[in-house]
């Protein structure tokens, strides 16, 4: 079944009670707009072809109709299923955003009740939650509803009062209130709605009652720590249930904060960027990569000399991590995300929660700002995971005793993990030395001056790991796709213009991975000429409000020198490219990155690898939303193609949205 | 018999598929497209011959060499359960004969058996525990690394998970293709007289010919991969 590429609005209008709250669709928000009420909602739907409504137009729903609302689940779950008797003339069927998805409108004529009959009948059987109306000329007449069945929350709710039982710290009170409350909220709707939602929300909750136990020991720091916790959870749980659980049944009662989507919400979206984060935050989790670079503290054989560490070429391209051995006892499991969209916070992740741009769900597919740019966020969990070991806790003096030592040595060292330090002592002390304008003496680096400048480029050391992590992983060596996306991201928050230089040495250290076989100055020329390349196609585009673009090239153009020398960009370039070998040869395996693009459901035969055409709905199931999504990317894309892939992404990930 | 193509299908509810589920000509009432059961397929049990009826022209040719519309095209099927084997001169042919008959006459409609190839050319190596009847006699599978002067591997040979090439970077690979053949020891045939069929992640299979011996090879093969669950999880494992 093909989808229209044109949206029509479903509007309701009236208050929220029997008889006095109508329904219509609209063909474009200026119509709806024409006639707003106070009482008015919307959600954006597009028809398909098959069943005649593929091109907006409105309609009042004169007569008598039955209105079907259904989901979350697969639309091509339902005419696969149901016999809907040769796609009738009496019937459309649209697709929505929210987590009823499937809206399906017949004619109460002698074919219409049966088929309803036959497609209630079927939801019921798949447990697909779904709200029916009986619409007399647009009057809303009669509502009845199923809800999904999923069991166990008593043993939840129980779970949540003997929580709120227990004595925490009085400045947690509220905060642990406000997360019991909107937990069982959350809680007992996905059970009404999703599986998906239901599982996560379950796994979040175990991770939170232990960070909240952790809180019971009196350490002043892990009550702070628990306080900063519970007030981000509960911002990020708080803009998930609504967003995810607007719309479902009662509808008329249940109110979206995104007001386009005010009608139907946006649980669709919802189920797949948490089918995303899902699928990557598993498969790198199984591959536990901080504890393997740990492991690294076994390998000592094959250990660089310090110059091949520091400039030789071999030793960058071994798979160290992919092959080691790690202990099962080691828990790798990664912390379950709370996911949403959020117009403000745009991407951003802290430690249990990520956003992706409100922009995400009209332009999923878009090149530049498609929702795949989440990795970047994802790549923050394994890097600081990965940080937890190698880089120097701010109290440990031990540590940095150690690191002042590791920089003086000139020996191989015993080991790879200390290789690792080594690189990253090597990165901290150029990048101070570029700074300062000076060569740092050997008699200088003590301990307390290890310190000194682990906590003070700490953050920057990060980001350029985390990109770098981010476009080995995720970016197929794609440098063009990577400056554009990141690029894009960054042209979307307002008022950054004066960080301009560290997005630009963010930037060229991530794509340089490829580029660590060239000698400097050659690196240095071609490194510059790849992110004009790439950038220029940005400058050039009107249509972006903050157009950092350009300041980055004219940046660029004067304080790049090909030959390198002090104080130039390329000089502050070179001295971070030590991150740049540390994660191309420790932090990055060919065997585990490749897991990330397998998907036994790739075909031959297609440009794709899948069987699926853009705008046209089926129930093939695909097993990797990421790979999915990376190859449907394009440069002009429509928002039906985005609620087309968001809706694979969604629900032929799993056997629950497939029906 | 010539070369065939088409798909290993199954009813996602385990319920057994009937001739008559197959056959709609009576219902179509003589408006294509139909199907209309013919006899069986040399004489084989499982095996059975229809002609699917349709408007469309399927042919290679870019003109039919026979009157029509309507045309009519062969189809060999093996049903058993739940499960079937549906089979034409060309894939598409096959496909739409699903797309076009079976998908509106049987509800929940029928759904292609996905391979999983991974598993199969595991199962099928030489070195598992359980020496396998059957080896792989070709592969083809899109790159999963990342480097983008890569994109397709395609090997052929006799036993290809004994190569090195394989063993050595098999985990790189989405194979999404794969041929089967009898693993026999001590025999000198070329890998085409071994070759029993080709089968793909898309559910797909083929074979150069069919006679009354291979047919019999195919459905034990199938039998094969569906007893080990090398499918789809939903695909019922026997009597269904």
């Amino acid at each position: 079944m093909r989808l229209g590429t044109k949206q029509a609005f479903l509007v309701l209008a009236g208050e929220p009670r029997l008889g006095s709250s109508t329904i219509a669709l609209k063909p474009n928000l200026g119509a709806v707009l024409r006639g707003w009420t106070a009482g008015t909602r919307i959600s954006p739907v597009w028809g398909f072809h098959e069943f005649g409504c593929d091109k907006p137009k409105t309609i009042r729903f004169d007569g008598r109709n039955i209105l079907i609302f259904l989901g979350p689940v697969s639309p091509a779950a339902l005419w696969k299923g149901v016999d809907l008797g040769g796609r009738p003339a009496n019937a459309n069927i649209w697709l929505g955003v929210g987590s009823y998805n499937t809206i399906i409108r017949l004619d109460c004529d002698e074919a219409g009740p049966a088929v309803g009959e036959r497609i209630l009948e079927w939801a019921d059987s798949r447990d697909v939650p779904y709200e029916r109306w009986v619409v007399q000329s647009g009057t809303i007449e009669q509502v009845s509803a199923h809800a999904a069945r999923n069991e166990g929350n008593p043993k939840i709710l129980t779970d949540l009062a003997r929580l709120s039982q227990t004595t925490f710290d009085p400045s947690l009170r509220l905060e642990v209130q406000e997360f019991l409350t909107l937990m069982a909220s959350s809680i007992t709707r996905s059970a009404n709605t999703s599986s998906t939602i239901n599982d996560r929300l379950r796994k979040v909750l175990g991770s939170m009652a232990s960070t909240l136990a952790g809180s019971l020991s009196g350490d002043s720091k892990r009550v702070l720590d628990t306080h900063a916790a519970l007030v981000i959870m509960n911002a990020a749980l708080s803009r998930f249930s609504s967003q995810a659980f607007s719309g479902i049944s009662p509808i008329a009662s249940t109110e979206c904060h995104f007001w386009i989507h005010s009608l139907l919400g946006t649980g669709a979206a919802n189920i797949a960027l948490m089918q995303l984060t899902s699928f990557i935050q598993s498969t790198l989790g199984e591959a536990r990569l901080p504890e393997r670079v740990l492991a690294l503290k076994g390998v000592t054989s094959q250990i660089p000399t310090h110059d091949e560490l520091l400039a030789g070429d071999e030793f960058l391209w071994k798979d160290h991590i992919g092959g080691l051995r790690l202990d099962k006892a080691t828990d790798g499991e990664v912390r379950p995300l709370i996911t949403y969209f959020s117009g403000r916070d745009g991407y951003s992740s802290q430690l249990q929660t990520l956003s992706a741009p409100l922009s995400c769900i009209a332009q999923a597919t878009a090149h530049r700002t498609n929702i795949l740019t989440v990795t970047h966020e994802i790549s923050h969990i394994f890097v600081e995971g990965i940080l937890g070991y190698l880089y120097p806790d701010p109290d440990d003096d031990e540590a940095f005793l150690e690191f002042a030592k590791l920089s003086e040595s000139e020996e191989s060292h015993s080991n790879l993990f200390d290789v690792g330090r080594r690189l990253l002592i090597e990165a901290m002390l150029t990048m101070e030395s570029d700074e300062e304008n000076r060569q740092i003496p050997q008699d200088e680096i003590s301990a307390d001056f290890m310190k000194h400048v682990a906590v003070k480029w700490r953050r920057e050391i990060k980001e350029i790991l985390v990109h770098t992590f981010d476009y080995m992983y995720f970016y197929n060596d794609d440098p063009e796709f990577y400056i554009n996306s990141i690029w894009a991201t960054w042209c979307a928050i307002p008022g950054i213009g004066d960080r301009i230089e560290e997005y630009i040495l963010r930037t060229v250290c991530a794509v340089s991975p490829r580029l660590l076989r060239h000698e400097p100055k050659s690196r240095r020329q071609e490194i510059l000429a790849i992110f004009r390349k790439a950038l220029q196609p940005l400058a050039d585009d009107a249509t972006i409000t903050s157009n950092y673009a350009t300041t980055a090239m004219r940046h660029l153009a004067s304080n790049w020198s090909v030959e390198g020398g002090q104080g130039t960009l390329s000089s502050a370039y070179d001295a971070r490219i030590y991150l740049v070998r540390l994660v191309a040869a420790l932090f990055h395996s060919e065997t585990i990155a490749a897991k990330l693009f397998k998907d036994p459901r790739v075909v031959g035969g297609s440009p794709t690898g899948y069987t699926k055409t853009k705008g046209v709905f089926d129930d093939e199931a695909i097993e990797n939303p990421l790979r999915f999504a990376r190859v449907h990317l394009e440069k002009s894309p429509k928002e039906s193609d985005s609620l087309w892939l968001l809706h694979n992404m969604a629900f032929c990930t799993t056997q629950e949205g497939r029906g | 018999m010539t070369a065939l193509a088409g798909y290993l299908l199954a009813s996602p509810t385990g319920a057994a598929i009937a001739r008559e589920d197959l056959d709609t000509a009576y219902a179509a009432k003589g408006a294509a497209p139909f199907m209309k059961y013919e006899q069986h397929f040399l004489g084989l049990r499982l095996w059975e011959t229809f002609t699917l009826r349709s408007d469309l022209y399927l042919g290679e040719d870019a003109t039919p060499d026979s009157p029509g519309p309507p045309f009519d095209y062969r189809l060999v099927v093996a049903r058993s359960g739940s499960k079937l084997i549906l089979l034409a001169d060309r894939r598409k042919i096959a496909e739409h004969a699903i797309t076009r008959v079976i998908d509106r006459s049987i509800f929940p409609n029928l759904r292609k058996v996905h391979f999983r190839i991974d598993q199969i050319i595991h199962g099928f190596a030489s070195n598992a525990s359980d020496p396998a009847e059957y080896l792989v006699s070709s592969l083809h599978g899109r790159f999963a690394g990342s480097d983008r002067n890569l994109r397709t591997m395609s090997l052929y040979g006799n036993d290809l998970t004994e190569s090195t090439v394989y063993r050595e970077h098999h985990h790189l690979f989405n194979f999404f293709s794969c041929g089967i053949g009898r693993r026999v020891s001590g025999a000198s045939s070329s890998t085409d007289d071994r070759e029993l069929l080709r089968i793909g992640s898309d559910g797909s299979i083929s074979l150069q010919s069919l006679h009354n011996h291979r047919s019999r090879e195919v459905t034990k093969v199938i039998d094969a991969i569906i007893r080990n669950r090398w499918v789809d999880p939903w695909v019922q494992k026997a009597g269904g």
